[in-house]
């Protein structure tokens, strides 16, 4: 396992990738207090894989995720998602685009809690004044085992079922891609393996799009290709990865 | 969105009961004071109205000043032999002279019926003719006939024990006078007239007493069945000597009316002014509130944000919250505006100013006018508030408050847990 910064560069063909960074760099503050979070980082994720970013803390891993996402924008640099080059995008635009492209799912859940799980799962499709697929929808309720759990608030679910009801609602509007930052990382380790279980399935089997923050090795194991960031660059990938491989990689990278 | 700004307000019930509060009482004022002026007014009206009910022309001097002033205007007498030309009149069926003045009354024991409130203590002639009465009616014994016989109001017969065929002092502007009370006086079903006493005489009597031999107030007049007021009017009018003046029974109504209303506007504006204050003071509370709100819901703005609600849409729906909450609370504050209603007249009952009675008047403008008025200062509280949520960033939905995570931007700790 060799750092090959250079290689996910500009090998990949805009048709395939479902999200790219190009030389994106992100600097918080100004002056002496400037900190720089990422640095002329160029990333291409693969359509209908699982890709995981990981990296100790403050290598940037999150920071990137809200760049590719369109939470944030980029201090220079370019962001696509598919053929949209997200830079150009105003805000508007680019809330609709995170609606209509992008599916969620983050370390706490945040559903809201005055409305039933059925209810925060179609929340993205009413915000966009839609209709629910409901077809769609059932077959994902299903997948993650939340039939009988739709009445329910998420006061009265478990972490773990919550975070089923968010990778639902994440799914439910048929994204072009999904982001989890840190999705197991609220979860007792038998709800995040359950969890992870589905991703690897939607990927696999409908073909989503998945890209994931996380700094647990086991759960980065059920990904296609682990991307390393350390001091907001990327410094290598993985494909096929393993806890164990991935781990020792970490160690490494911490030291 | 919009059921997620519903079930948010309901899920924060002593903030909401908190918020409604504030504005519901500034609209409880408001109302309150729209249904207690109307009550008034109308009261009045129909007071006034039926005081003067079957009196079809009014004979009087003609004011000083053009300018009329209503009751409140003061008038010379007109000498009785007036009445004799406009007996005359054509289409009149019947015309009385009118006098009123002080007259204090006093109980069986010699001790003055004072009134409460500064109501004040009236004598006045008791019209023969029923027909000019009024809604003055004799609720027992007899009218008043000769020189030494009284009638009085109902409230003071009772409260001061005063019975029939007794004989009471009464105290005029001139010389203190004994009479025999032969009946009670009642108005419209009320024992006595917005608290003040009343003492009735025959008419030459109450000439002599309350005013002048000779001269009376003015002469009130009842026409023929088939003759309009109007028509009454013109008749005497044509057959009156040079100083006096005869209007139709509506038009002193009218008179009597505005001069009142005049009178009233000072509550009005009384009241008005702390409606506005409360209003004021309510519409802090709300920019408070919500600016509170939008704070610690930010998570869940972002959310919303970060999902794909536009920063319209984030603004709309507080938008309608506080529109929703203007409304409820209007809603609440008029309620809460008739029994302000209802608390200052019997106040003001309370006091010895008995209101003649109505019921209480809702009008569709007070409805309107409150639920626009505080629907409009929650929203406009609302705005500033609205307005900051629309800067709440998506990414923020992302700041984990889980302890331990670690992810946060320059958290110290660097798990590499298992």
């Amino acid at each position: 396992m060799s750092a090959t910064t250079s290689m996910t560069g500009s090998t990949t063909t805009p048709s395939t990738a479902a999200a790219r960074a190009e030389g994106v760099s992100k600097y918080y503050g100004t002056g002496d207090a400037t900190v720089v979070a990422l640095k002329d980082v160029y990333v291409s994720l693969e359509a209908g894989q699982f890709t995981a970013i990981m990296g100790p803390s403050g290598s940037g891993k999150s920071t990137l995720l809200h760049m590719l996402a369109g939470l944030d924008r980029p201090t220079s640099g370019e962001v696509y998602l598919g053929d949209t080059q997200v830079s150009s995008l105003n805000d508007k635009a680019l809330t609709l685009l995170r609606r209509d492209q992008i599916g969620f799912i983050f370390q706490s859940f945040n559903l809201l809690p005055t409305m039933s799980a059925a209810e925060n799962i179609v929340l993205p499709i009413r915000i966009a004044g839609r209709k629910p697929d409901e077809l769609w929808v059932k077959s994902i309720v299903d997948k993650l085992g939340l039939a009988d759990r739709l009445t329910h608030r998420p006061t009265e679910l478990s972490g773990g079922q919550q975070q089923r009801v968010a990778a639902a609602r994440a799914l439910a509007s048929r994204p072009q891609i999904v982001f989890a930052d840190e999705p197991t990382g609220a979860l007792d380790s038998a709800s995040g393996t359950e969890l992870l279980t589905f991703l690897r399935k939607a990927v696999k089997e409908l073909g989503q799009t998945v890209v994931m923050v996380t700094h647990d090795p086991t759960a980065a194991s059920y990904a296609d290709r682990v991307l390393f960031l350390a001091d907001g660059h990327v410094v290598d990938e993985m494909f096929e990865p393993t806890a164990d491989a991935v781990l020792d990689f970490m160690k490494h990278l911490g030291a | 969105m919009f059921t997620a700004t519903l079930r948010g307000m309901l899920a924060h019930k002593v903030r909401l009961v908190l918020t409604v509060a504030s504005i519901a009482l500034g609209v409880a004022f408001l109302a309150g004071t729209l249904v207690l002026t109307d009550t008034m007014r109308l009261a009045f009206d129909q007071l006034f109205g039926k005081v003067s009910a079957g009196t079809d022309a009014v004979v009087r001097a003609e004011a000083a000043y053009s300018q009329s002033e209503g009751i409140s205007t003061s008038r010379a007498p007109i000498p009785a032999s007036v009445l004799a030309q406009v007996q005359k009149a054509d289409g009149i069926r019947t015309a009385e002279g009118s006098v009123s003045g002080y007259a204090l009354l006093t109980d069986n024991g010699g001790k003055a019926v004072l009134t409460s409130g500064g109501a004040p203590t009236m004598g006045y002639s008791l019209p023969a003719d029923p027909a000019l009465r009024g809604d003055v009616e004799l609720l027992s014994g007899t009218a008043p006939a000769g020189p030494r016989q009284v009638a009085i109001d109902a409230t003071s017969a009772e409260e001061h024990h005063i019975a029939l065929g007794s004989t009471i002092k009464v105290l005029f502007r001139g010389p203190t006078q004994e009479f025999t009370v032969v009946g009670t006086v009642g108005f419209g079903g009320e024992k006595n007239l917005g608290g003040t006493t009343g003492a009735y005489f025959d008419s030459a009597t109450a000439q002599r007493v309350l005013g002048a031999p000779g001269f009376f107030d003015a002469i009130n007049a009842s026409a023929d069945p088939w003759v309009t007021p109007a028509a009454l009017v013109q008749n005497i009018n044509a057959v009156l000597p040079d100083g006096a003046e005869a209007v139709t029974g509506a038009t002193v109504v009218k008179e009597s009316t505005d001069a009142v209303n005049e009178d009233l506007k000072f509550v009005t504006v009384l009241f008005m002014i702390f409606a506005g204050i409360a209003l004021f003071v309510g519409s802090f509370i709300i920019w408070n509130t919500f600016t509170m709100t939008i704070t610690q819901r930010s998570r869940e703005i972002a959310l919303l944000r970060a999902i794909g609600a536009t920063r319209r849409q984030v603004n709309r729906s507080l938008i309608v919250e506080a529109l929703l909450l203007g409304a409820l609370a209007s809603a609440v504050g008029i309620g809460l505006g008739l029994l302000v209603a209802k608390g200052l007249s019997l106040l003001m009952d309370a006091v010895g100013f008995s209101l003649p009675s109505t019921s209480m008047q809702v009008e569709p403008r007070t409805i309107v006018v409150s639920l626009l008025v505080g629907t409009l200062v929650t929203v406009v509280a609302a705005l500033v508030p609205a307005y900051r949520a629309t800067k709440v960033l998506p990414v923020e939905a992302l700041r984990e408050a889980v302890p331990g995570s670690g992810n946060r931007p320059g958290s110290a700790s660097s798990p590499v847990a298992s």
